[in-house]
């Protein structure tokens, strides 16, 4: 996964450094322009055991800014925006690979650095009873929740070591 | 062997001579004896599942899961430009402009169907509605849920949008759709349950080459389907994988 590039950027922005798993890390620019959620539509993904995009419906690309070629096998966490906690992110996968449903809020990050709110719901594909990747599947986010979840995760952010 | 074909409890009545048609089309076709079942409700239809009376069924995509992961059906066939999708509407003079108008204590009409009301509700919970903040007026139709809108009865009903589609202008007239879905991905499934399985193939096959010839056109335009196309195991699994998210 490549470092975001300022010429992508739309309007001003911070610079920020994201810490991925196995010590793997990402240079990515934020704004504060929120893309409104497309009303009646559901942002469909799926991603390997490596967390891996391999398959999305249109709303996905069209929401996250980017085309689909250029999310297709990249890892999900292209879309991580630096106000959401590491924890979070854990506690997905650690809740879908037990086999059970993840649901939360999710604050994702545009190709544009802009950000969109979900409200998540992951589950295993399990075949034959065996883990063969994860759905995740977004609707629209209440206003009032996602007001209550920002708060909780600034908190998150404030304790987890940089 | 006598097969059982049975159709989803909320067909729309103008439907449900096509799917007479096309349970004599594929008797004749395949040489096979199969009757057809009508269920007044997704109770009543669910138990003859679980005591194995149904052998082919257009089921929607909420029972798909209780067929399939449980009961050991398959999915044959799928419909084609047919998805599940939802419209909210309210009367067309109400105050309410849009879904974010709507307040703790709606009534809503709805005519029972599970598929159509968990998505509904998934539209509504953007608005902090919930099923625990709002009153369920249950109907035993779409049109007396858009009845109860039109006579003040009911704040918003949900209706399946091909039914929407095809009120009267009139009718339309009187309503304001708040909000329709756009999931496109959630559809009814054509499954078979395993101890029909020797003709799994031949009914599958039937189904698929409906909109080849004009008796099949005939009988699609009926049934208010454009075609049918075979359907992937994993297609089906992974619509499954869905609507289980959304439960």
């Amino acid at each position: 996964m490549t470092n975001m590039s300022p010429e992508q950027i739309m309007g001003d922005y911070t610079e920020h450094l994201l810490q991925h798993h196995q010590g793997k890390s990402r240079t990515v620019y934020v704004t504060n322009i929120e893309t409104p959620f497309p009303a009646g539509k559901l942002i469909v993904s799926r991603t390997d055991l490596t967390g891996n995009i391999t398959h999305m419906n249109q709303a996905f690309v069209d929401i996250s800014g980017y085309s689909e070629a250029e999310l297709l096998n990249q890892p999900h966490a292209i879309l991580r925006h630096p106000d959401m906690p590491r924890a979070i992110f854990a506690d997905i996968w650690a809740t879908a690979n037990r086999g059970e449903k993840w649901q939360g809020y999710v604050k994702n990050l545009r190709k544009d650095g802009g950000f969109y709110w979900v409200y998540a719901t992951v589950i295993a594909n399990i075949r034959q009873g065996k883990v063969i990747g994860l759905s995740s599947i977004r609707r629209q986010a209440s206003i009032k929740k996602i007001a209550e979840v920002e708060l909780q995760y600034r908190e998150m952010l404030e304790q987890e070591p940089s | 062997m006598k097969y059982t074909m049975s159709i989803c409890p909320t067909t729309p009545t103008s439907a449900m001579p096509g799917w007479y048609i096309l349970n004599t089309y594929l008797q004749k076709k395949l040489n096979i004896a199969m009757h057809i079942e009508i269920y007044d409700d997704f109770d009543a239809q669910r138990m003859a599942f679980k005591n194995g009376d149904i052998d082919f069924i257009y089921a929607n995509p909420y029972d798909a899961t209780l067929l399939m992961r449980t009961l050991g059906f398959s999915a044959l066939n799928k419909p084609n430009n047919t998805a599940n999708e939802v419209v909210i509407l309210c009367k067309a003079d109400a105050a309410a402009q849009s879904l974010k108008d709507l307040t703790a204590g709606v009534k809503i009409a709805t005519a029972n169907d599970p598929a159509i009301n968990l998505v509904a509700m998934i539209l509504l919970e953007s608005v902090d509605i919930t099923a625990s903040n709002s009153t369920q007026l249950e109907c035993s139709s779409f049109v007396i849920a858009a009845k109860q809108v039109l006579n003040g009865e009911a704040d918003v009903a949900f209706l399946p949008k091909s039914i929407y589609d095809k009120l009267s202008a009139i009718i339309k007239q009187q309503l304001r759709p708040l909000i329709c879905s756009e999931i496109s991905v959630i559809h009814n499934i054509f499954s078979a349950s395993e101890k029909s399985q020797d003709i799994h193939g031949d009914i599958s096959k039937a189904l698929n080459e409906l909109a080849d010839s004009p008796d099949g056109k005939d009988i699609l335009a009926t049934i208010g389907i454009p075609s049918f196309s075979v359907m992937q195991q994993e297609e089906a699994e992974f619509m499954i994988d869905l609507m289980d998210t959304l439960k």
